[in-house]
């Protein structure tokens, strides 16, 4: 039988997914982010707005995203965008959490998933 | 007058968070509190309700701060290895300055004093205008190093809001290092090449040597610190007068 790797965390590299899947469609500055992922999961998400620049600054100096100043009716902010390692990283989160959601959604009707959680 | 993130500043960088990192981030929640603030107030509500309706949204200084600490990669070389910033490195620094002065006075004795057989002492022949202004540079370079260096330490420690166990560590070995330096210059007898030392931490053998190098550590160490002291106490007494400014 194969070794798996544990998930440690359930909720590990979700800010990070929903930021890259984001960015992936336009670059956008923090209030922005925060806004659309408020609208987008139909207020399901909702924590406080604040920490979400500690994620993006961790992906930037990973590479994952790059930064802009950009002046906007007068108002200078930064915004974000995302990088070719980014678009890696995010496929890479995208496959894992799509497999972890399939396997709770079949454990919750109570069968059996194709897929052990990775 | 304190500003909604003044509290969240001096602990993220009590944390060991870098400046830098810090700067930034409050930067980022100031135009985003800005935003909210902006958004409620098109919501119709008043602005003192606007006000503290934003700056729920925008999460409490608790989620604030831990989501910033608990990124090690935001933390300063100070918080992450104060012994090797506030040791090893003010030696270095201090060192590779001294060994700079030494090389510039090898270059000076080489190019301006090529016969003399030092460049200290009383000459033959008085040194006058380029030659003069070269190695009074030189002199002046050499004895503001420690006070530089220590100057250096003070702005790191009081940027990173440091303990002050460790500023004063890096103080008392640069005033150490500083205060018992001396340079030797010699010429070979025999081959005529030109000799340089430089002897640190060891006191000299005389009492009155001891006395001298003692009163030099203890100048370097006063002077240095003085600013970082002074600096302390206007920050614990604003603290106290300003109180917690962000719940």
């Amino acid at each position: 039988m194969a070794a798996r790797e544990a998930n440690p965390n359930f909720m590990n590299g979700v800010p990070e997914l929903l930021i890259l899947r984001l960015l992936q469609q336009r670059e956008m500055y923090g209030y922005e982010i925060v806004q659309a992922i408020r609208s987008r999961s139909g207020d399901v998400i909702v924590a406080g707005e604040g920490v979400v620049y500690p994620v993006l600054h961790a992906l930037e100096r990973a590479g994952a995203l790059k930064s802009r100043r950009k002046t906007v009716n007068g108002r200078s902010r930064i915004y974000y965008s995302v990088t070719a390692a980014g678009s890696r990283r995010l496929a890479g989160l995208a496959e894992t959490w799509t497999n972890l959601a399939a396997a709770i959604q079949t454990i919750l009707k109570g069968g059996r998933h194709a897929y052990a959680i990775r | 007058m304190p500003t909604p993130f003044d509290e969240l500043r001096e602990r993220l960088l009590r944390a060991g968070v870098a400046p830098r990192h810090v700067r930034r981030y409050l930067a980022e929640l100031a135009d985003h509190l800005a935003d909210l603030t902006n958004e409620e107030l098109h919501a119709g509500r008043g602005r003192a309700d606007a006000d503290s309706a934003a700056l729920v949204r925008l999460g409490t200084m608790e989620e604030l701060a831990q989501a910033m600490i608990s990124r090690r990669d935001c933390q300063s070389w100070c918080a992450r290895a104060p012994w090797a910033m506030f040791s090893l490195a003010p030696l270095f620094s201090l060192a590779a300055a001294y060994f700079g002065a030494a090389f510039y006075l090898w270059c000076g004795w080489n190019l301006f004093l090529s016969e003399a057989d030092t460049p200290f002492g009383v000459h033959l022949q008085p040194i006058y205008g380029i030659a003069n202004l070269y190695f009074q540079a030189g002199k002046f370079f050499y004895i503001v190093a420690p006070f530089l260096a220590g100057w250096g330490i003070a702005i790191l420690a009081a940027r990173q809001r440091l303990k002050a166990i460790w500023p004063i560590t890096a103080m008392l070995l640069i005033a150490w290092m500083g205060g018992t330096a001396q340079i030797q210059a010699s010429r070979s007898g025999v081959s005529g090449l030109v000799h340089i030392r430089i002897h640190c931490f060891a006191f000299g053998a005389s009492g009155q040597a001891v006395f001298e190098s003692l009163g030099r550590i203890l100048a370097i160490f006063t002077i240095t610190a003085l600013p970082w002291v002074i600096w302390r106490i206007q920050m614990a007494r604003s603290s106290t007068t300003a109180g917690p400014s962000r719940a």
